[in-house]
């Protein structure tokens, strides 16, 4: 063993020797101080390298880890706030619309939004002393409708109500609560039905059209209530947030 | 790399031993405890630096406790961690001169459950100065080193990742870099008294 005796400690530990030279070694290490106290040198020269090599391996886990959990706090922030806006606009908007909604709500608008003027049956204006009213009403005549029902003596349930539509499409919503009034109240003395349903109707939508709304939801509820009534589905139809919203402004 | 595998106590020292799974053991140790490392350190007077500091060197010790083979399975690994990272950053703010508030601490530490790891603290500090020595050596020595006696990696490996010509030349850089790193220890007035104990 000629060579320097690190060197062949380098190749020992290396694991480059032949089993005989490794032999060798090992019996120099244990007998030999300066070999053993040269040994323990490399070895813990190599656990000082390795323990390094774990060192810079854990920093590097480490900070993959972080950049990681940085990335899904970043990203989980970003959704958040991103969540928030769309939740803080979503908020906006909804309570835009119903502050608008709350302050521009009336009858009157109800009525604009829901009025449809009534369409006269054929059944109900078959010929007869009516034809004349009817042909006037069919003709969108309201002037001749309200003149042809003046003069006539005693007014049917069907006079009462066709010259109370006439007097809502002249914008005449008073005489036009009145007329339909006069249909409930004979009705409820004869015990007749006739026009009863159409004449509750747009009763309720002549207050909506004169603001009196509370009238007016009194009568659309029982209307909604009647399943039988033959405008309930149109107050079903009319029935949701605009009608709370009325209820509401009532109420204060 | 997202880390979704999870480890038991007995998973986790077998992935610690096999240098493939290395990695990702060491990745599931910070997912699973970095957390909790840091709330002690913090909450005994450390900055969130000196938590992921004190974390590193934990995981560094715990490594190197379980592929020396001293784990004893009577301690969760939770607890050892907690452990090595309670005397970790004991000993730091010991090496800052921090003692007054230091000994409250530190006495108020003691008083909790605790496992005795004082040889561990012993080697890592030694390891730790050896660090130091190999840091002084410069880039060129240190990444020999490491390559061969880290990353296993051969001669030919190596030459293909280094800037020499061929292996004979790394293999004699390799050779005096290890020479150069065996006088800086034999210079260290703590490792020489620690080369002479190992040979009584």
């Amino acid at each position: 063993m000629s060579e320097p005796r690190e060197q062949i400690l380098i190749d020992y530990l290396d694991r480059v020797l032949r089993p005989a030279e490794r032999a060798e070694v090992e019996e120099k290490i244990s007998t030999d101080p300066e070999w053993a106290a040269q040994w323990q040198t490399l070895k813990l020269a190599i656990s000082g390298v390795r323990h390094s090599g774990l060192r810079d391996q854990v920093a590097s886990a480490g900070k993959a880890w972080e950049s990681q959990r940085e990335k899904r706090s970043a990203s989980v922030r970003l959704i958040s706030r991103y969540t928030l806006r769309v939740a803080a606009c979503v908020v906006l908007l909804a309570g835009s619309t119903l502050i608008y909604k709350f302050s521009t709500m009336s009858g009157t608008g109800m009525y604009e939004a829901y009025y449809n003027t009534y369409q006269l049956p054929t059944s109900r204006s078959a010929s007869g002393p009516g034809s004349a009213l009817d042909r006037a009403y069919q003709s969108s005549d309201w002037g001749a409708v309200i003149r042809l029902a003046s003069t006539t003596g005693t007014k049917d349930s069907k006079t009462l109500f066709l010259e109370g539509i006439a007097c809502m499409e002249l914008k005449q919503y008073a005489q036009a609560v009145s007329r339909f009034k006069q249909v409930l109240a004979q009705n409820a003395r004869t015990k007749d039905g006739y026009f009863n349903d159409e004449s509750e109707y747009y009763l309720a939508l002549s207050w909506l059209a004169e603001n009196h709304n509370a009238e007016a939801l009194v009568l659309l509820k029982k209307i909604k209530e009647d399943p039988d009534h033959r405008y309930h589905h149109h107050v079903i139809e009319m029935w949701g947030l605009n009608w709370k919203i009325l209820n509401l402004k009532n109420r204060k | 790399m997202i880390v979704t595998l999870h480890y038991t106590d007995e998973k986790l020292i077998s992935a610690i031993r096999d240098p493939l799974e290395l990695n990702q053991a060491i990745q599931w140790l910070y997912r699973q405890y970095a957390g909790t490392v840091s709330s002690f350190i913090i909450h005994y007077g450390g900055s969130a630096q000196d938590a992921q500091d004190v974390f590193q060197e934990t995981v560094v010790a715990f490594i190197e406790l379980v592929k020396a083979g001293r784990f004893r399975k009577e301690a969760s690994v939770k607890t050892l961690l907690v452990s090595i990272a309670r005397n970790v950053w004991f000993n730091d703010i010991r090496r800052k001169e921090r003692s007054g508030e230091r000994d409250k601490r530190y006495q108020h530490a003691q008083g909790q459950q605790d496992l005795d790891v004082s040889e561990t603290m012993v080697d890592l500090e030694l390891k730790r100065q050896l660090s130091q020595l190999l840091d002084q050596m410069g880039d060129p020595c240190r990444k020999i080193l490491l390559m061969f006696y880290y990353e296993n990696l051969s001669m030919k490996e190596m030459t293909a990742h280094l800037p020499y010509e061929n292996e004979q030349v790394v293999r004699n850089k390799k050779y005096k870099c290890l020479q150069y790193l065996t006088s800086l220890i034999k210079d260290h007035p703590a490792m020489a008294t620690q080369i002479k104990e190992l040979i009584k």
